[in-house]
């Protein structure tokens, strides 16, 4: 019984792998392999840590573009009003002063430099030419037009150092010490008893 | 050029310099024992297909990374081993979370020659082995299964599972030892030599 046990057991193990392959197995692998190098010949073939890397720097310079794009121009056309704005001004204006219609060359050299700073003119900025070009004797210009006066100038803000307040000090008597010699007195002791 | 009578190392090189026909060869000439040890592991047909094809495009990716320290077979066949063990575990996992399947349908048995040798043997006793074997711990399960298709040596199913030949024996004895004793539990046979 044991016998028959062994060779039942070496049978029925035996036909739990006597599958055959299928017969196209050959042809699918060399197709598997076939695609796979057609993957890697066919497109930019990159290991993987390259492939980040590239990625990152993709972001990196889209993010950068969209950057530059939204701040660039209006810094330069900042940094030209405030050009303009302190070559007409003799004197800097105080925050919350009113503008007067001295102001309005200094809107037109303004508006001439933004203009050369290839900046796309808004629908406001379009306007103020037309009024710029009125005749002397109109009177004084509306003040709608010059907000860019009251920019408050970039310079750094003083800085208001409190003094050190040294005290002077006071005079110290000269010392007159007497020579010792032969003969002077003992100098007296101090000795506490 | 004809390659029917050429070495494995030589068909090997070969392939290394590019030549698919020579790896065909080689596919043509392990794919029974490469797909047998891979459905040994897994059981199903189907599986036994994808994973013996993945193991075969393993192979020829990392056919520059052969060495002769073994031969093309034995290391073929630990490739193929190491990727069907990773599908049963991933197997395993995925349909532990869903359904419990029952033992008896976990293999599925090819179907068996009409020998007359075969015909006397008890279709129940044969269920029931079966099923013994289903339950083996898998160590003893593989080793058993291994040995008893026939396509590979002692030696390179050893190499396969990268143990030494002493423990694969250990391990088809024990795992025949532990059939005997739960068939004998189940009523098949006076076994007292198995209990020892």
């Amino acid at each position: 019984m044991d016998q028959q046990l062994d060779k039942a057991i070496d049978e029925v193990a035996r036909e739990m792998t006597a599958a055959e392959p299928p017969s196209a197995l050959r042809a699918e692998v060399l197709a598997r392999i076939e695609r796979e190098r057609g993957g890697r010949t066919g497109g930019l073939f990159l290991p993987r840590w390259a492939w980040a890397g590239v990625a990152a720097v993709l972001v990196l310079s889209v993010t950068t573009t969209l950057w530059l794009t939204r701040t660039g121009p209006a810094s330069s056309q900042q940094a030209s009003m405030a050009a303009a704005a302190s070559s007409s001004q003799p004197a800097p204006a105080q925050p919350g002063t009113v503008a007067t219609a001295r102001a309005i060359p200094a809107v037109e050299t303004m508006i001439a430099s933004a203009q050369s700073a290839a900046w796309r003119p808004t629908a406001r900025s379009a306007t103020e030419p037309q009024r710029v070009g009125l005749p002397d004797d109109v009177g004084p210009a509306p003040l709608a037009g010059p907000d860019a006066l009251d920019i408050a100038p970039l310079g750094p803000a003083a800085m208001a150092i409190p003094g050190l307040g040294v005290t002077a000090l006071d005079a110290i008597e000269p010392l007159t010490v007497s020579t010792i010699g032969p003969g002077s007195p003992e100098p007296q002791r101090r000795d506490k008893s | 050029m004809s390659i029917q009578g050429v070495s494995d190392p030589e068909l090997v090189e070969r392939a290394r310099r590019g030549d698919d026909a020579a790896f065909g060869m080689l596919v043509d000439r392990h794919r029974s024992a490469v797909f047998r040890a891979v459905l040994a592991a897994l059981g199903t047909r189907e599986g036994a297909d994808e994973v013996a094809q993945e193991a075969f495009v393993a192979a020829y990716r990392y056919l520059r990374d052969f060495r002769e320290d073994a031969s093309f077979k034995t290391w073929l066949l630990s490739i193929a081993w190491r990727r069907a063990l990773t599908h049963r575990r991933r197997v395993r996992t995925f349909v532990s979370r869903f359904v419990q399947p029952p033992e008896d349908t976990e293999w599925q048995i090819p179907v068996a020659g009409g020998s007359q040798e075969q015909a006397v043997l008890d279709t129940e006793l044969k269920n029931a082995i079966r099923r013994q074997i289903a339950r083996l711990a898998p160590k003893l399960r593989d080793a058993l299964l291994l040995a008893a298709a026939g396509d590979n040596s002692y030696e390179e199913i050893a190499g396969m599972l990268s143990i030494p030949l002493g423990t694969l024996k250990w391990r088809v004895s024990e795992a025949r030892r532990q059939l005997k004793l739960k068939l004998a539990e189940v009523g098949y046979g006076q076994l007292a030599g198995a209990r020892g």
